[in-house]
């Protein structure tokens, strides 16, 4: 019965565990996909439509005709005549069970109808709208700023800084060194809310509350970007470090010229976990960054659905917005991500 | 080039003393080797020559300059690796170029001596490629030319040839030797292997247990053997050791005995009888068959090796225990289960006491 | 080789400039400028003393930002008052403590002196012991299916490790949509039941849906961990246990879960760790916690007291932080002694 549990390769035939098998990744794959693609969907919805029930699946809006004479367009219906045969009109106006048309070949008539024998149009149009208009109206485009600051300038120094200190740990024996990997190893697993309270007055007193840089400092020196490299670097053969002083290269070029290449691979996992981390923090920045001009995506996306006004249309398109650079990420650098959490059980 | 002077030279790592006290002369544009087996300290040595590893007592000078407190780069030294040490990620032109520029020398002279260092190693085909598209015997060959590039005073060569197939390392052998005739600088090479040692060095420094055992010409070293360790250590294949005994003298002469060898009159004077002895007998220095014919040794053979210009025979002499080998120049006609009559040349008799391994003489 | 008396053949001529050349030189006129400082400190502290200079930076913001907070989290457990900077706060010893504890009886929130925290105790325990177990299943079994899969391997557990990568806010919002009033959801709902529900707005609905976008949210970074630890299990045992006849329920009940249970134990207590500190996705999901304090969780609790409420009662928030982060030590150290005896 739930033999599927187990494995086995290379049989010939589908059994029943193949089909529960199957059955479980496409309900999965359904369960992870339809929540994120309804929303992306919905994200594209004039705000009419967004709040309409039943909802539709496709973003739509009314069809509408530019016609000659008159200064707005007008909104298509298609008419059905006694005939039989179907046309595209724009609608004037309409009056209890008459409506009054035109039809876009002869502008200058105007028909009486029936309104029983026109039927609205619409069309598959996606609202642009609702991600411009965040940007331009509302605050958006400073929380987007925000963020890719915080993000960019965290993960190079997280770079920087880190490869620095695994660079020291991994590759020399100093009074002190185990004592500082034991440290920073023992705060690995201590949670950001532990120290919340105490952290923040670090930051205060600093004279970095509110401040993106109040962000960005107290997130780079990573223990665990420093354990990831240093593993790595632990790798590289002490030889070539040698090699290298006997070719007169001080410790700096050391560093730059031989270590940092050579931990190319170890240095994109940590980067692209830093662009990811940095852009999704959330607690830490509600605690430190308090007027709106400095929120970043996420703080401003909670704020704005925070509201009394629960602009949904706004919302999703912001949402999207979030979700997209991590998106793009995970589509070209999804074997480096998985593989980076398999072998070192980061996150 | 340069001459270097080592005294009392000491390594500890905190109470653990893995080098004791070394004192050795190195001459200019010599070609020394440094040989032992693994854990003798001969690597630490000749890392402590580079500066790699600091000198806890002792001194090193270059021309009589104390160097101990020098970077590697101050000392104007050059290495090469056991692993070789390349730089992986760029092209054999920049691993050749890489100390160049961080000495800040003018690109027309960098250029020069790639160029230089590429020719003489034939080199010029692979400038532009990466460590890893190269083969082991270029790789190594690329290490060389990097320690080239510098024009160093003192070549430090650690175990160049071990990651080397055996064809490989004899024509490398070759080139490391013609290299030093042509750029006469002082090398240093350390090797586990007496044969890299006996072919390549002038001088050879026999190490063990973190002392030297003994400083000599290859030749010295293979004939007049200071002691038991290096009797064991020179040679291929290794002498062979009795134990034996000084049953008694007469004038300027005295009668060793062992079980393998019965009794031997040699001309050695002031040895007390009862003295335990060891007896060392090369292969090479028994006279065999014909040659030996009414010798009251015999050589019960156990296997032969024949290589078709020479014979190995592995057997027990007198029955006894210990395992003996003969060489034989030319092919011997000689089976398993054999019994070889077999005589140990005149003046190559190796005397050692036994408590002490210190040699007695060569008789 | 007349000309030159050290030995050397004669230089060579120097090749021509490339655009790489080029290039290469103005990279190593970059990194000499970085070089510099870090070159004449080398000079005058010696190269063994460089070690510190490369780790300096790194200690120092580390030590800042989360050593020195560690210690300052204790000092703040036992001060008072509304001030922030600690040096100006009174000590009141274990009455931050007192309070948080004081309760008629410890199995009803309501007849404790902080009734707020106790409910977000009593929250957090079944939100763990929910989310624990439904992330542990999940991955196991997604785990167990992605192992057998011979093709299409890597896209599925892609597919399933997405969602890991999402922030919080982004989770929280997605699901929000699709729970809303005229949500997705409810276009269902309301075909089947004939009425729509506001699942957010409904203890037992929100509960349930705060457990279910966790496990959404978290269970593919399980899955990649147990499945490396399912491909850790050699081939052969299997092979060996086909040749025997095994049945496939007892290979995966005698082979597969005992081979795999020091991997699991691991997953499971690094999941209870997790969950204690839940935040982020529930609380934007439930709009600080709600309906009432049906979801109001440990860091909720924590955070609102120090940092959302007009009279910021640090003390009492470092108190509570000091209570969970024992909790947490115990569990760090029960995954420590786990992971040791896992190795052996």
């Amino acid at each position: 019965m739930l033999g599927f549990l187990t494995r086995t390769r290379g049989k010939s035939r589908m059994d029943v565990t193949d089909i529960l098998a199957w059955a479980w990744l496409i309900l999965g794959t359904l369960v992870i996909a339809i929540p994120i693609g309804w929303a992306f969907l919905s994200s594209f919805k004039p705000e009419a439509e967004i709040n309409s029930f039943p909802p539709t699946l496709l973003p739509r809006a009314a069809q509408e005709l530019v016609i000659e004479g008159y200064d707005d367009p007008l909104p298509a219906y298609a008419w059905t005549d006694e005939q039989g045969q179907t046309r595209t009109v724009g609608l004037v106006r309409r009056i209890g069970l008459k409506a009054t048309v035109v039809d876009p070949e002869s502008p200058g008539e105007r028909l009486s109808v029936d309104a029983g024998s026109i039927v609205k149009q619409t069309a598959i149009r996606p609202a642009w709208s609702n991600y411009t208009e965040p940007l331009e109206r509302f605050a958006f485009l400073t929380y987007l700023k925000n963020s890719v600051f915080v993000t960019t300038v965290a993960t190079i120094l997280t770079l920087v800084l880190n490869s620095m200190a695994a660079f020291a740990l991994s590759k020399y024996r100093f009074r002190g060194s185990t004592t500082i990997f034991v440290l920073m190893l023992s705060t690995l697993m201590l949670p950001l809310s532990v120290i919340m309270v105490p952290a923040f007055m670090v930051v205060v007193g600093l004279n970095l509350a509110d401040n993106l840089w109040g962000v960005i400092f107290s997130t780079v020196a990573t223990p665990t970007g420093v354990f990831l490299l240093r593993q790595y670097m632990l790798t590289i053969p002490d030889d070539l470090i040698e090699a290298a002083r006997v070719d007169a290269a001080s410790e700096f070029r050391i560093y730059w010229r031989i270590i940092l290449p050579l931990s190319a691979p170890a240095l994109a996992v940590l980067a692209i976990f830093s662009v990811i981390w940095r852009w999704n923090d959330f607690l830490w920045p509600l605690i430190v960054l308090s007027s709106p001009e400095n929120y970043t995506l996420q703080l401003g996306l909670n704020a704005f659905q925070g509201q009394f006004t629960v602009q949904w249309h706004y919302i999703l398109s912001m949402t999207v917005v979030a979700l997209l650079p991590v998106t793009l990420i995970f589509l070209f650098l999804q074997r480096y991500i998985t593989e980076g959490v398999a072998s070192s059980g980061v996150k | 080039m340069a001459s270097i002077r080592m005294e009392g030279l000491t390594k500890a790592y905190g109470n653990l003393e893995v080098i004791h006290g070394i004192d050795l002369d190195i001459e200019e544009g010599e070609f020394v080797a440094l040989v032992g087996p693994s854990g003798c300290g001969k690597s630490t040595m000749l890392r402590m020559i580079a500066g790699l590893e600091t000198i806890s007592r002792g001194e090193i000078a270059f021309d009589g300059e104390v160097v101990n407190a020098m970077s590697p780069s101050e000392r104007g030294i050059s290495m090469v690796f056991q692993s070789y040490a390349l730089y992986p990620h760029l092209s054999v032109r920049k691993n050749l170029s890489f100390g160049l520029e961080n000495l800040r020398m003018k690109r027309a002279e960098i250029d020069a001596r790639v160029a230089e260092a590429a020719r003489m190693l034939e080199l010029d085909a692979y400038l532009d490629r990466k460590p890893k598209a190269l083969s082991g015997g270029q790789r190594q060959r690329v290490a060389i030319g990097r320690a080239i590039v510098r024009h160093p005073k003192v070549f430090l060569f650690d175990e160049p040839l071990s990651n080397l197939d055996a064809k490989l390392r004899v024509q490398t052998r070759g080139e490391i030797t013609r290299l030093h005739r042509q750029l006469g600088t002082t090398m240093i090479y350390v090797t586990h292997d007496q044969v890299e040692a006996m072919t390549m060095a002038a001088k050879i420094v026999v190490l063990n247990g973190g002392k030297v055992e003994q400083v000599g010409r290859p030749l010295d070293l293979f004939e007049r053997p200071a002691n038991l360790f290096v009797a064991g250590f020179i040679g291929s294949p290794r002498m062979n050791l009795y134990d034996g005994r000084i049953t008694g003298t007469e004038g300027g002469a005295a009668r060793v005995a062992s079980p393998e060898t019965g009794e031997l009159l040699v001309p050695l004077g002031g040895v007390a009888a009862g003295r335990d002895v060891k007896i060392g007998l090369r292969p090479s220095h028994f006279a065999v068959g014909a040659e030996a014919a009414g010798s009251p040794l015999l050589l019960e053979v156990d296997q032969v090796e024949s290589l078709g210009h020479e014979t190995y025979l592995h057997g027990r002499l007198n029955g006894a225990e210990t395992t003996t080998i003969v060489h034989v120049q030319n092919h011997l006609d000689a089976a398993p289960g054999d019994r070889v009559p077999v005589r140990p040349r005149d003046g190559h008799i190796h005397l050692f006491d036994a408590q002490s391994g210190l040699s007695l003489g060569r008789v | 080789m007349t000309a030159f008396d050290d030995g050397y053949p004669p230089p060579g001529r120097a090749r021509p400039m490339s655009a790489a050349d080029r290039r290469d030189r103005v990279l190593e006129a970059g990194m000499r400028l970085l070089e510099w400082p870090f070159a004449q400190l080398q000079r005058l502290i010696g190269l063994r003393r460089m070690p510190w200079v490369f780790v300096l930076p790194n200690m120092a913001l580390f030590t800042i930002f989360v050593f020195v907070p560690v210690l300052l989290a204790i000092g703040y457990a036992f001060t008072g008052g509304t001030e922030l900077l600690l040096w100006n706060r009174p000590f009141v010893g274990l009455e931050n403590f007192s309070r948080l504890l004081s309760c008629g009886s410890y199995l009803d929130p309501a007849s404790c002196e902080l009734d707020l925290f106790w409910t977000a105790v009593f929250n957090t325990a079944w939100y763990t012991a929910f989310n624990a177990t439904g992330t542990l299943v999940v991955a196991l079994v997604t785990a167990l299916v992605l192992n057998r899969l011979t093709r299409g391997k890597a896209f599925f557990r892609a597919i399933f490790f997405y969602p890991v990568l999402l922030s919080p806010v982004v989770v929280a919002l997605v699901w929000k949509w699709f729970l809303a009033r005229n949500g997705l959801l409810n276009a269902v709902f309301a075909d089947l039941m004939g009425q729509r529900t506001i699942f957010l707005l409904e203890v037992l609905w929100s509960r349930f849906w705060v457990v279910y976008v966790s496990i959404w949210f978290h269970m593919g970074f399980y899955t990649l961990i147990i499945l490396a630890g399912l491909q850790a299990i050699p081939r052969d045992i299997y092979e060996a246990a086909l040749i025997d006849g095994t049945s496939r329920w007892r290979q995966f009940w005698r082979l597969t879960l005992p081979l795999l249970m020091p991997n699991l134990l691991v997953v499971l207590v690094l999941l209870l760790i997790r969950s204690v500190q839940v935040f982020d996705e529930a609380w934007v999901l439930t709009d600080g916690g709600g309906p009432g304090t049906s979801n109001t969780f440990l860091v909720q609790f924590i955070y609102e007291t120090a940092f959302a409420t007009d009279v910021r009662l640090y003390g009492l928030a470092s108190a509570a932080s000091v209570l969970m982060g024992l909790a947490l030590l115990v569990l760090t150290l029960v995954q420590l002694w786990l992971g040791k005896k896992a190795e052996n």
